[in-house]
């Protein structure tokens, strides 16, 4: 893994960037993206739903790298990474569901629907968070991380379908990226109030909220796998610790 | 009387934009909150394992006396 020290710098240099471009995206998304026609500025919501959606995916996505890697080469580094990606993912998968369902009460006029995007993502939350109960309950350091691998493979196909699901299915969720069905997305029945990007100030206003959540995601993945290199030395420690104290008494 | 008009149209369109701004508010606070929570438990438990790694670093010092 890398060094203590450039770790340290790079947690620093993120944490900065992280934050300016965060404060950045909030200017952008309140001063210069323009006011949605049929929903008003509630619709703002929009650029940090969508940006927190997609981080959280990407981040799902590098933990099923990482964990390809590790049944690869078998190196502790894989495991450490999977686990600090599906722990943010995780995290911003919450802050986008939550943050669609605040907007899905004045949009739908709902706080929830059972619909398959909506059902999906749901499954999607579950099967993340059962993989750290699969952690938890694995003493073996190298079988953890081979079951936990296997597993966050695995659980990608999650995130695949409930992406795939507005495509294919009749859904009220809209579709934002790449092109889709009419019936999929309801248009013809009249479910979707939202029609996509109104102009050219709100595809840029996401760009910046996007890259804004990604560079937060990669300081976050650093902190947390700082946090996580404490931890192995904290262990190695009271491993120490414990046999000469046992050494002490015998 | 088209100044009276235009005026009538501005506090249309901005009470039309603005009459879900709770639902706004609300949505930015929650999101904020999560990740609040988070950047705090990270600092939580880095400061417990700086705290468990000196405790580590004065037994041993201590046995070696």
């Amino acid at each position: 893994m890398i060094t203590s020290t450039r770790l340290d710098k790079s947690v620093r240099i993120f944490n900065w960037a992280a934050a300016v471009s965060i404060f950045i995206a909030l200017l952008v998304i309140f001063f210069y993206a323009p006011v949605e026609k049929t929903m008003g500025n509630v619709q703002r919501i929009f650029y940090f739903h969508v940006g927190s959606a997609w981080v959280g995916a990407i981040a799902f996505f590098v933990a099923l790298a990482a964990g390809v890697l590790y049944l690869r080469n078998n190196n502790r580094k894989w495991d450490t990474l999977a686990l600090a990606s599906v722990e943010i993912g995780l995290v911003f998968l919450t802050m986008a569901t939550v943050a669609g369902s605040v907007w899905g009460k004045p949009a739908w006029n709902t706080w929830w629907l059972w619909s398959p995007r909506l059902t999906l993502i749901t499954v999607a939350w579950l099967t993340y968070a059962a993989y750290f109960m699969l952690r938890g309950a694995i003493e073996d350091e190298e079988r953890r991380g081979r079951f936990a691998a296997v597993y966050v493979i695995v659980a990608f196909v999650t995130i695949i379908m409930a992406y795939v699901s507005v495509r294919i299915l009749r859904d009220i969720h809209p579709v934002v990226v790449g092109g889709t069905m009419e019936s999929a997305q309801g248009a013809s029945e009249g479910l979707q109030e939202f029609s996509g990007l109104d102009s050219a100030k709100m595809g840029i206003t996401l760009m910046v909220s996007t890259t804004a959540f990604s560079l937060l995601y990669i300081a976050w993945l650093l902190n947390r796998i700082r946090l996580q290199q404490l931890s192995d030395a904290v262990k190695d420690l009271k491993v120490q610790v414990t046999a000469r104290l046992q050494g002490e008494h015998a | 009387m088209p100044p009276l008009f235009f005026l009538t149209a501005f506090f249309q369109a901005a009470e039309v934009a603005n009459r879900f701004n709770n639902y706004l508010v609300l949505g930015y606070f929650v999101m904020w909150l999560i990740a609040v929570v988070y950047i705090v438990s990270l600092a939580v438990r880095q400061r417990n394992l700086k705290q468990d790694l000196q405790l580590m670093g004065r037994i041993l010092e201590e046995e070696e006396k």
